[in-house]
């Protein structure tokens, strides 16, 4: 879908409760349903089905009442899993992610930001999405992975060519995505292990480390449990970054004040643009209870699929949703999620978006965009400029 | 009032501390500390507020 916008509102307005027969999926598209549906714990809803069930599944896959919970053996990736094992492989590897972690990344993401603008402001004209958040990004997920820095590119590649839409099923083909990066990152995981794993690379080597009942993971059951920060932590932050400074310019006022004091507007901005402009569109759940939410009766197996991209332009949420106000008041979002699969990357998510258009915008005094070579291709999950031509001074 | 803290849940994110210092704190690696469960009036407030923010749903007030 090229622009999901004027259906959100459609659907807001006279179906906030959506029913999609041939899915046998329920979708919510106000901020207060949704954050009502993610509240509920206890295993009411499990991603049982995937978080990004492809059409063709929905379709072809259908519960009728009683639900049973994923075998452990073969081990599925932790985020198909309810409680407690989601939360045991989460905790194993959050420790780099958690505040004091990603604090100790200020000082590597300004450096990569700043290694990119050298090279990139002396063009005059770059891709803002890839080839500054982009190859920063990127950087910071070998970082976290202990993979040499060179391997950037490398790694920014894979993850945009995994998570575009399949053009003639739709969705997006999670089983090869995951068999895809799996393959890339098994070798470096073996890599830590055989070093001994000690901690130095936390992410990493908490999974290496995790005993599932007394036993170690396999290397393949480590590297499949940390496929979503791979992709995670590479493709959102970009798209966020880029258009943020595409909205700031379009906002001279805004763009003015924000620049009259760096270190104390851009974190402000930060979370205005995050409302605005954050990519992921949608997850969905499996009902392993039934439930009431939004007044709606909910039986076991059936599917629940929430609008993010919907909540964050909610009228009964936010004055004005589809301005662009850089300063507002924003008390609740939606834009890391909600409940138990809240964003696990989002203060390294806040930290480099907050680095990226801090140094862009010391080092760059006036900027425009070529929108006649923007690229923001139709998703279904990440919808984002995956290409933004900029062109300094 | 109670708080009730589903340890499990609770990734560590301190918003609850932000909210209420006196009933929340954070050690040097992120995990949570609950510096009193017993809540009274005075601080009542300040427990609704961190429990309607926590992002991962993992406070409760309790009678």
């Amino acid at each position: 879908m090229s622009n999901p916008l004027p259906y959100y509102k459609v659907l807001r307005e006279q179906y906030p409760v959506y029913y999609i027969e041939k899915y046998d999926t329920f979708v919510f598209s106000r901020f207060e349903d949704i954050r009502e549906l993610l509240s509920q714990g206890d295993n009411v809803f499990i991603a049982s089905e995937q978080t990004l069930p492809s059409p063709e599944h929905l379709q072809t896959v259908r519960h009728f009442g009683e639900m049973t919970e994923l075998p452990m053996d073969p081990l599925p990736r932790s985020s198909n899993l309810g409680s407690p094992w989601y939360e045991e492989f989460r905790h194993a590897q959050i420790k780099p992610l958690r505040p004091n972690g990603v604090a100790g990344f200020e000082g590597l993401v300004q450096d990569l930001a700043n290694e990119r603008l050298d090279l990139l402001l002396p063009a005059r004209r770059f891709d803002l999405t890839r080839d500054y958040g982009g190859m920063v990004s990127s950087a910071v997920v070998c970082h976290l992975f202990g993979l040499p820095k060179a391997r950037a590119p490398e790694v920014l590649n894979l993850v945009n060519a995994l998570t575009a839409s399949n053009p003639d099923k739709g969705g997006v083909d999670l089983g090869r995505l995951v068999e895809d990066i799996v393959r890339y990152i098994q070798p470096a995981i073996e890599t830590r292990r055989d070093a001994g794993a000690d901690g130095s690379v936390p992410l990493v080597d908490g999974m290496i480390n995790y005993r599932l009942m007394g036993r170690a993971l396999t290397m393949r059951e480590v590297s499949m449990q940390l496929v979503s920060v791979f992709v995670g932590a590479t493709e959102t932050v970009p798209k966020v970054a880029a258009a943020g400074l595409l909205e700031l310019s379009r906002h001279p006022d805004a763009l003015a004040q924000v620049r009259c004091d760096l270190s104390g507007n851009v974190p402000k901005a930060v979370e205005e643009i995050l409302r605005y402009c954050a990519p992921a569109q949608w997850f969905a759940r499996t009902a392993h209870k039934a439930t009431v939410v939004a007044g709606q009766r909910i039986n076991p197996g059936q599917r629940v699929m929430v609008l993010f991209g919907s909540a964050a332009r909610d009228d009964r949420e936010f004055e004005r949703p589809n301005d662009f106000i850089w300063n507002r008041d924003i008390p609740r979002v939606l834009s890391f999620g909600f409940g138990q699969h809240h964003c696990v990357g989002l203060h390294l998510a806040r930290l480099e978006l907050r680095v990226l258009i801090t140094e862009f915008l010391r080092r760059a005094s006036r900027f425009n965009f070529d929108m006649t070579q923007a690229v923001r291709q139709p998703s279904s999950f990440q919808w984002g400029w995956n290409s933004l031509t900029v062109e300094t001074d | 009032m109670k708080i009730n803290v589903n340890w499990s849940l609770c990734d560590g994110n301190g918003v609850c501390a932000a909210e209420a210092p006196k009933i929340f704190d954070l050690d040097d690696d992120d995990n949570l500390i609950l510096l009193q469960e017993l809540i009274g009036p005075d601080l009542l407030d300040q427990a609704e507020r961190a429990v309607r923010v926590c992002p991962k749903r993992a406070l409760r007030l309790d009678p």
